[in-house]
């Protein structure tokens, strides 16, 4: 169980020990994180792996989002291009005919710009790709939504909006995802301490480009990803880059 | 002997029933396609309007005339549900709708060996139903419905428009004076096949009774009804899923037998002194298994407190309907609690609330806001082809600061529907003719549209803005995540 | 920067576009356009009317003298999208005009038949074309466009070989979410095949806020509400025309600049259209001028044939001189050709209009006016300053015009003769209805709307009688009533002209395109008589008239029956005795003047000469009615009131009407003798006072006139009183021409009626249905007048009635036409075949009618109508022994049934007249009422004979079956209604308040009971209803019908 204390103190050359991606955290790489034990170092194949559409990030998370796992997103701000991560993993889904969950989402999913997407990168048998969305009373009802919805194995991709999940929640969700061939993910603000257990924990900045000049061609916004934790590697900041393109918005 | 019922506006005098207050207007049932008159109440009556008499008539004769649609479904149901509460007296009942019925007295002999014994039955059984209706005695079911028809003492008198034979041959009879069923009968049989036809000739016979009437008989609709006493007073839930899982067996037993699923169940549960306490459950997808029933009825039944001890429960099955194949999927394998996903989307609709998990559709419509509704949970989604949409729509447009934002790419621009704003803001006015004066020249924009633009903010969030003439401000409809 | 708008559609894209061509126009140069090209759907109905309007606005640097329109015409394609071609120039024009006919006549009405390959196949040398690809290949990416089934690019270069240089891509731009796609599309198109790109609005309205009735049309066209058409409605207001500041940030500067490029190339303007005359009138050897002179000379001598007054011929030869001037005289040998042709083939017939001013015309036989009767007005038939064709309408018998039109379309061709076209606009019931549909009222609501609108108030207050009936407090009561408004008068479809032929020298689409009309064989041109007028093009009317019909069957019976012969011309003039007639008001029948209004007038005004009938039809109209002119006529001739005029010139022109104006020459002449108006501006105040309702024009000339007369010394109280009696005359001032010429025929049916009244009915009865009256009130008229009424009957009946002599006086033996469900082909054969001396007995009858294979219906209704009556017992035993429906088994057939096998009771008297009206709609037996009065059913009543002998002011009560009811113009809600009892008809008045609060008893009674005050003036008699009770119960008839005119 990793148990030290990360934000706060963290010195600044630490920091950019993180960065080179020197520092080891024990117990990590060897059996797969602790949350897969029961089943021993199963192989996972190419299948078992969904695309964030950036190469970068695939080749960080070792080939990108592992299903059957939960993963963690903190974003600052609500909208900053998180979703174009889960774009291939939505997609995926729909051309196996798996419904899609939106689990209190922060807005609502415009049928439109679904259809579009699903149009352009003209995925097979999108005629009956479904989404589904959920906007439970409380978070209690949010938990218990999930946890019935991966029992039930009838999902594709199950995406959970919540800001304060406790870890006994967030275990629970580890179990019930390992018996589906799901993909769970967490979309949440940014959070300080790490006493979670997700597979991975993807933190997403995005810093404003300087010139705010109003000319036609200015450069899009900037978007750093901070991977906090993931299978087999060092937490590691990747460089800045210019915010993703989700996929049916053609600027 | 048989006796024929015929109501005449059924459905009018029940809708009175219900609602008197409309008793003191002319009141009629018109149907929708051929605009004419069904049912009136006796005002409209004596204004002259008359069944199958046209609704622009009506309007012509009555100035504050109030008229409904006449419901077909309706109309038949009511009838089936008179037939219903007749069929506690006589066991022998024949509809003809739309609004008539016949009753079989001959069984009936041993227990009212008078017919006016029957008739008293009768009106005994009609009376709280509130409803006009007159009756004919014959010893066929069609003397009997036409004496009830037409009104009249004897059957010679029977007028021969009240005949059920084509209106063309009715015609050639009043021709040649033969005005009434009398003087028709008068006339030898043979005679009259040849020179009348063969149609009219069988007509007769059916009247004299010579041959056999074929009418279907009515039978009662079904639903599943079961009523259990408990052993002892109970006020836990807990300690009601016991009788609860018996009673459910049962459904399910009597479901199998019919291959049919029910999609609408009724907990009663009866107090001792108070009023019983109701419970409906209704299903978005059929259910018959006792087990998958059960899982439902406990989550409705926590979340509902139970005023006092309860005696016994009762359970009503409805909305029956055969089976849908969906079911078919328990081999799919896998670990405790497999669901099929119509399972799954009534338990989320149960415990979250029906209005909580739905599904996302297209809709034909310009206007960002309109151009998407809501469906039934785990529909498709159908294609669309309007490109450059953002993934996230604000449930409301929220206002920004243009300064903060710098346009991308635009404008499309979209009229909000004009004929849902009332005339004062709607962004319309009668344009003075052309021709004559001279328009005022300023540019009139044609007030109240919008111009989409996609847009970034200052964090470089693109977003989908749009300015509103009317309010001539700017609005955030959505994300582009 | 310069912008001509180059593809432009108006309302006469039946429910494509929302706004006018003038509209159009207007707005365009008040925008500042360069000019405006207006292309209609495969049409140029709306270019005269863009025209006009055109040239009253200054030229916005085109060069051209006024603002300048460009004409052409939209094509659309399924597969290969949208067409415009723009017409070049004179050449161009006749090919279009040449193409869209061709488009249409090759469809059925109301739609076109055009594919893109249409375009190389004719000849458009002369039209420049402008194409806009299907929004799939503008959508998708343009390599693919020249796959095989649908290969643009082929397409595209075949064109472009056909009309090298005069072809442009068409970009428009609507600000949708796929504009950058198309702007790439087009701009890779256009390198791809060669095309320089221009841009178009595809304007549907002319200003925005037309938005609302665009959905609205868009929603009549596809019969679904507005609410519910999403995204087939136009989804904003772009689609109008924008100003130019707009248009430049919407479009590349370059597409912006080619229009005026193209614009350039057009330059035809309509006004180059000259109209020639067909040459085929003039024989040999003569000019026109030449032999219309021998026509007109020749005429002199036949109207003439004793002495030619002396003003009479110098009129003739100052016609002559004048329509040689102005080049008409083709005009009249035209109408002279079908006039003759008429006469040939004995088809009753005579002109009426403008034209029965002239004596040329009364020479040349087209009207039958005799100059010399009436003071006719030269100026109004032709003038030098308004320089357009005399408009001549020449009636002709409506069973033979068919035979007129035909013989027209066969001497000049279907390519050189049509009907104008008459454009069917939105009224206000349609225009209600469709709006309320649109904007989703419920079907009963809207029908309650319609009826409780109370069709007799002038259409300006319909808005309060909806928000009475609080049509306000539904959401959409403000749309309605605002759309509605704005949908009145729109085209909904082009319909044919009653009457109205265009014949062409040359090929007539070289003129203006031709289409087919909904009868069978009928050709339309599609321009109406507005559009014909302004472009000074000659129409013949060739119209039918049912009197004409009547009175040439009448005189085909006067040798017979009344050893007498006559034409029209040669019926004795001013017959005292027939004027004794009308005086008394016993005008039933007679041509304009049997209606009741008329009735009462006559009794008043009593005409005593020709010039009186001509007064006397035309005073009893809406327009003499509002500007109150009758009374103060009747009161001068009845010598109540004195006559004055306020000068000798007033005098001239009102002295035949005591001074008070009745005609619309009367107040031309006025506004030319009291006000200095000159001849054309006189009539040009004509043509504003017959339409000035809707437009208002009138208000120009109320300054001029009262200035005029203030000027020549009338004072202000009689120039106000002059004009207040113009406006009053407005759309319904009866010009004298065509009031003389149906005085003729009402002297000439008054006279019949009088001298021969066996021949008069029997002409009537056989041209019916006509008129005011049934068949049956016609009877009963005729039987009161001692004409014998001989029933139906097998033997002697012909299908038409006929004359027959019945002890020396002609009595009228009713025809097989009048049973109802009978036709003529039915019984022919029968009548063939019928024996001289007719059929001995049913049995004989039988064997002929096997023979002629008489339908067992027809033999029916014949029984019913108690043809058989000679041969057999009563008709309920014929209608027995005629019936067999039984199916005919062999051997039994003949044996088992023969005549009398089964006796049936004979008919009452009340079911022999219920027979009767069931299958002739009359009886010839005894009077309803009289049949029920035996019975004495009746409540105690006087009969119609007994009022006249009763005193004025007296309460009455009467009871008669319901006749007619009618409300006239008047805007006093005033309803006449006429009961009939077995002595006569008796007049009711029925005053607004009591008819609607027992709407129920008059509306809907066939046997009335009427309680009220007797009022007689003179030989007026009217009951005023106090109170009425329906009776109708007591009348076992169902088909007694009234004959009811709201």
């Amino acid at each position: 169980m990793y148990s030290i204390l990360w934000g706060v103190f963290m010195q600044a050359n630490l920091q950019q020990l993180m960065d080179k991606g020197a520092v080891w955290r024990g117990g990590e790489w060897k059996n797969g994180g602790q949350n897969s034990g029961q089943h021993g170092a199963s192989q996972f194949s190419a299948a078992e792996y969904a695309s964030t559409g950036q190469p970068l990030l695939d080749q960080a998370l070792g080939g990108g989002w592992r299903c059957q796992r939960v993963h963690e997103l903190q974003c600052e701000y609500a909208f900053s291009g998180e979703l174009s991560l889960l774009a291939p993993a939505i997609m995926a889904a729909a051309s196996a005919a798996r419904p899609v969950f939106w689990l209190a989402p922060p807005a609502l999913p415009y049928a439109p710009a679904i259809s579009g997407m699903l149009q352009q990168a003209d995925v097979t048998n999108a005629e009956n790709a479904q989404h589904i969305v959920l906007t439970p009373a409380s978070e209690a009802d949010t938990l218990w939504a999930a946890e019935t919805i991966l029992h039930s194995g009838q999902v594709g991709v199950l995406l959970l909006w919540a800001d304060s999940l406790s870890t006994t929640a967030v275990r629970r969700l580890h179990l019930a995802a390992a018996e589906t061939d799901a993909w769970v993910f967490v979309l949440t603000g940014i959070q300080n301490e790490e006493a979670r257990s997700y597979a991975t924990r993807l933190r997403i900045l995005l810093t404003p480009d300087k010139t705010h000049a109003m000319a036609a061609s200015v450069p899009r916004g900037q978007v750093q990803w901070q991977i906090l934790k993931r299978h087999g590697g060092w937490p590691i900041r990747l460089p800045r880059q210019p915010l993703p393109r989700w996929p049916s918005l053609i600027i | 002997m048989w006796v024929y019922v015929q109501l005449p506006s059924l459905q009018l005098d029940r809708m009175l029933a219900l609602q008197p207050e409309l008793a003191k207007r002319a009141l009629v049932l018109y149907c929708e396609q051929q605009q004419q008159v069904i049912q009136c109440n006796g005002i409209a009556a004596n204004m002259g309007i008359h069944p199958n008499s046209s609704l622009s008539d009506a309007w012509l004769l009555a100035e504050d005339l109030a008229p409904y649609r006449y419901r077909e479904a309706q109309q038949r149901h009511l009838l089936q549900h008179l037939a219903a509460d007749l069929y506690q007296v006589f066991a022998v009942i024949s509809l003809d709708p739309p609004n008539g019925l016949w009753l079989d007295l001959k069984p009936m002999q041993k227990l009212y060996p008078d017919i006016r014994q029957s008739q008293e039955q009768l009106q005994l059984q009609l009376a709280p139903w509130q409803v006009r209706y007159h009756y004919g005695l014959g010893n066929t079911p069609l003397v009997a419905k036409m004496l009830a028809q037409s009104g009249v003492a004897a059957v010679g008198d029977i007028p021969i428009q009240y005949l059920p034979c084509d209106a063309k041959l009715q015609g050639q009879l009043v021709r040649m004076g033969l005005n009434t069923l009398g003087a028709l009968q008068a006339i030898p049989r043979a005679l009259a096949g040849q020179r009348l036809g063969k149609e009219l000739v069988n007509l007769l016979a059916r009247i004299q009774g010579e041959q056999h009437e074929s009418l279907h008989y009515f039978q009662p609709p079904l639903w599943f009804y079961q009523r259990l006493t408990l052993l002892a007073e109970t006020s836990g839930w807990q300690a009601l899923r016991f009788p609860l899982k018996r009673l459910l067996q049962e459904l399910e037993h009597y479901l199998e037998g019919r291959q049919q699923e029910t999609r609408y169940l009724l907990l009663t549960f009866y107090h001792r002194d108070i009023e019983p306490t109701k419970l409906e459950i209704g299903l978005a997808h059929g259910g018959y298994l006792a087990s998958e029933l059960a899982a439902f009825c406990q989550l409705k039944m926590e979340s509902l407190k139970l005023p006092a001890a309860v005696l016994e429960m009762s359970i009503q099955a409805k909305r029956l309907q055969p089976r849908s194949k969906e079911h078919g999927d328990l081999l799919h394998g896998g670990q405790k609690q497999r669901k099929s996903l119509p399972r799954l989307l009534n338990e989320l609709q149960l415990r979250l609330g029906y209005s909580r998990v739905f599904g996302v559709q297209n809709r034909h419509d310009w206007l960002p806001e309109r151009a998407w509704q809501r469906s039934a949970a785990g529909s498709a989604i159908q294609a669309t082809h309007i490109p450059g949409r953002p993934l996230w729509l604000l449930p409301a447009p929220k206002p920004v600061q243009i300064q903060q934002w710098c346009l991308l790419r635009g404008p499309e621009r979209y009229q909000p529907p004009w004929w849902q704003l009332t005339a004062g803001e709607a962004p319309y006015f009668a344009v003075p003719n052309a021709m004559e004066g001279s328009v005022a020249s300023q540019n009139l924009q044609c007030v109240g549209h919008r111009d989409y633009w996609v847009a970034r903010n200052q964090r470089g969030q693109p977003g989908w803005l749009f300015y509103d003439y009317q309010q001539e401000c700017w609005w955030l409809q959505g994300w582009f995540s | 920067m310069a912008y001509a708008e180059l593809h432009c559609l108006s309302h006469y894209s039946f429910l494509r576009a929302a706004s006018a061509p003038g509209e159009l126009v207007a707005r365009a140069a008040e925008l500042g356009y360069h000019s405006i090209a207006i292309t209609d759907e495969c049409s140029f109905a709306g270019l005269v009317k863009a025209w006009q309007a055109a040239k009253a606005l200054p030229a916005n640097g085109s060069g051209t003298e006024h603002f300048h329109l460009i004409c052409g015409s939209e094509f659309r394609c399924e597969k290969f999208g949208t067409f415009v071609l723009l017409v070049e120039n004179r050449q161009g024009y006749a090919e279009l005009g040449k193409f869209i006919s061709q488009c249409r006549r090759a469809a059925e009405k109301g739609s076109y038949a055009f594919h893109a390959n249409d375009l190389l196949k004719n000849k458009l040398a002369n039209c420049a074309l402008l194409w806009k690809p299907p929004e799939t290949a503008l959508n998708a990416e343009v390599d693919s466009l020249g796959v095989e089934e649908n290969n643009l690019f082929a397409l595209a270069n075949d064109l472009k070989k056909h009309f090298i240089d005069r072809s442009w891509l068409m970009y428009q731009r609507y600000l949708q979410a796929n504009d950058r796609l198309h702007m790439r599309s087009f701009r890779q198109l256009s390198e791809k095949i060669a095309w320089p790109v221009v841009a178009t609005g595809g304007v549907l309205m002319h200003h925005s806020q037309r938005l609302p009735l665009l959905h609205v049309l868009q929603s009549i066209h596809s019969h679904e509400p507005v609410a519910d058409l999403g995204d087939k409605l136009a989804p904003n207001a772009e689609a109008s025309l924008r100003d130019l500041d707009s248009l430049q940030q919407i479009f590349p500067a370059t597409w912006l600049a080619e229009t005026v490029r193209v614009s350039a190339r057009c330059g035809f303007n309509l006004s180059e259209l000259r109209y020639e005359y067909p040459a085929e009138v003039v024989p040999e050897g003569f000019t026109a001028n030449g032999y219309l002179q021998k026509l007109g000379q020749q005429g002199l001598r036949w109207r003439y044939p004793n002495s030619i007054p002396e003003k009479i011929r110098t009129q003739l030869d100052r016609e002559l001189e004048l329509v040689a001037e102005l080049g008409y005289a083709h005009f009249f040998l035209t109408i002279h050709d079908v006039v003759v042709f008429a006469r040939q083939q004995g088809i009753l017939h005579q002109g009426r209009g403008s034209a029965a001013n002239s004596v040329l015309c009364y020479c040349l036989g087209i009207t039958a006016v005799n100059p010399a009767q009436s003071d006719l007005l030269f100026e109004r038939f032709i003038s030098r300053e308004r320089n357009e064709p005399p408009d001549i309408d020449v009636d002709f018998e409506h069973e033979r015009r068919e035979e007129v039109i035909q013989y027209i379309y066969k001497k000049y061709g279907r390519h050189r003769a049509a009907l104008a076209a008459t454009v069917i606009t939105y009224r206000l019931r349609s225009a209600l209805r469709d709006v309320g549909k649109a904007l989703g009222f419920p079907e009963a609501q809207l029908q309650q709307l319609l009826h409780r609108l109370d069709r007799r108030d002038s259409e300006e207050d319909w808005r309060q009688q909806l928000q009475s009936m609080g049509v306000m407090n539904h959401p959409q009561g403000a749309h309605l009533l605002a759309l509605t408004t704005e949908l009145l008068g729109f085209p909904r479809h082009l319909s044919q002209h009653v009457g109205g032929f265009v014949i062409a020298a040359g090929e007539l689409s070289d003129l203006v395109p031709v289409e087919n009309a909904a009868m069978p064989e009928r050709t339309v041109i599609q321009w109406d008589k507005d559009d014909i007028e302004a472009l000074c093009l000659l129409k013949v009317d060739v119209l039918a008239l049912g009197m004409l019909t009547a009175i040439r069957k009448s005189f085909a019976l006067l040798p017979e029956f009344y050893q007498q012969q006559y034409t029209l011309a040669s019926i004795p003039l001013d017959d005292p005795e027939v004027y004794r007639m009308l005086q008394k008001a016993d005008s039933v029948g007679v041509f304009q003047i049997e209606s009741r209004a008329q009735m009462n007038m006559l009794p008043r005004l009593k005409p005593k000469c020709f010039y009186d009938l001509v007064i006397q039809i035309a005073i009893v109209r809406p327009g003499p009615i509002q500007g109150d002119m009758v009374h103060p006529y009747l009161r001068r001739r009845a010598g109540l009131e004195p006559v004055s005029y306020p000068s000798p010139d007033v005098e001239s022109v009102l002295q035949r009407t005591l001074g008070v104006p009745i005609f619309q020459e009367q107040v031309i002449k006025l506004a030319m003798v009291a006000a200095g108006f000159t001849g054309g501006e006189a009539d040009a105040l004509r043509r504003a006072m017959a339409s000035w309702r809707s437009k208002g024009k009138l208000m120009g000339f109320e300054e001029k006139l009262i200035q005029g007369m203030l000027a020549r010394g009338y004072s202000q109280e009689f120039a106000e009183r002059l004009f207040a009696q113009i406006c009053g005359f407005g759309e319904y001032g009866f010009p004298e021409s065509h009031s003389a010429s149906f005085a003729n025929l009402a002297y000439v049916s008054a006279w019949l009626k009088r001298h021969c009244p066996a021949a008069f009915y029997v002409g009537l009865l056989n041209s019916q249905p006509m008129g005011f009256y049934t068949v049956s009130q016609l009877v009963q008229d005729a039987r009161r007048h001692q004409v014998e009424i001989l029933p139906i009957s097998i033997n002697t009946s012909n299908w038409d009635h006929q004359l027959q002599k019945s002890d020396g006086e002609p009595a009228i033996r009713l025809g097989f036409r009048l049973i109802k469900g009978l036709a003529k082909k039915d019984i022919e054969a029968l009548l063939a075949r019928r024996p001289t001396s007719g059929f001995a007995d049913m049995v004989e009858f039988e064997h002929y009618a096997l023979a002629s294979s008489l339908s067992g219906s027809a033999q029916e209704q014949l029984a019913s109508a108690n043809a058989f009556a000679e041969l057999s017992g009563n008709r309920y035993q014929t209608r027995w022994d005629t019936t067999k429906l039984g199916e005919q088994l062999p051997l039994l057939a003949g044996a088992e049934t023969q005549v009398g096998d089964y006796a049936l009771a004979a008919p009452s008297e009340l079911a022999d007249m219920q027979e009767d009206y069931s299958t002739t709609g009359l009886t010839l037996g005894r009077h309803p009422l009289a049949i029920l009065n035996d019975h004495d059913v009746l409540p105690k009543h006087r009969k119609a004979s007994e009022l006249a002998s009763l005193r004025a002011g007296q309460l009455v009560t009467v009871i008669g079956l319901v006749t007619n009811r009618q409300r006239p113009g008047t805007a006093s809600g005033v309803t006449f209604m006429t009961l009939e009892d077995e002595s006569g008809t008796i007049n009711v008045v029925l005053w607004q308040d009591l008819a609607r609060r027992q709407r129920r008893q008059w509306m809907k009674a066939r046997l009335l009971q009427v309680k009220g005050i007797l009022e007689m003036e003179g030989d007026v008699i009217h009951i005023v209803a106090g109170d009425m009770q329906d009776l109708s119960g007591q009348l076992p008839i169902a088909q007694l019908k009234s004959r009811d005119f709201h």
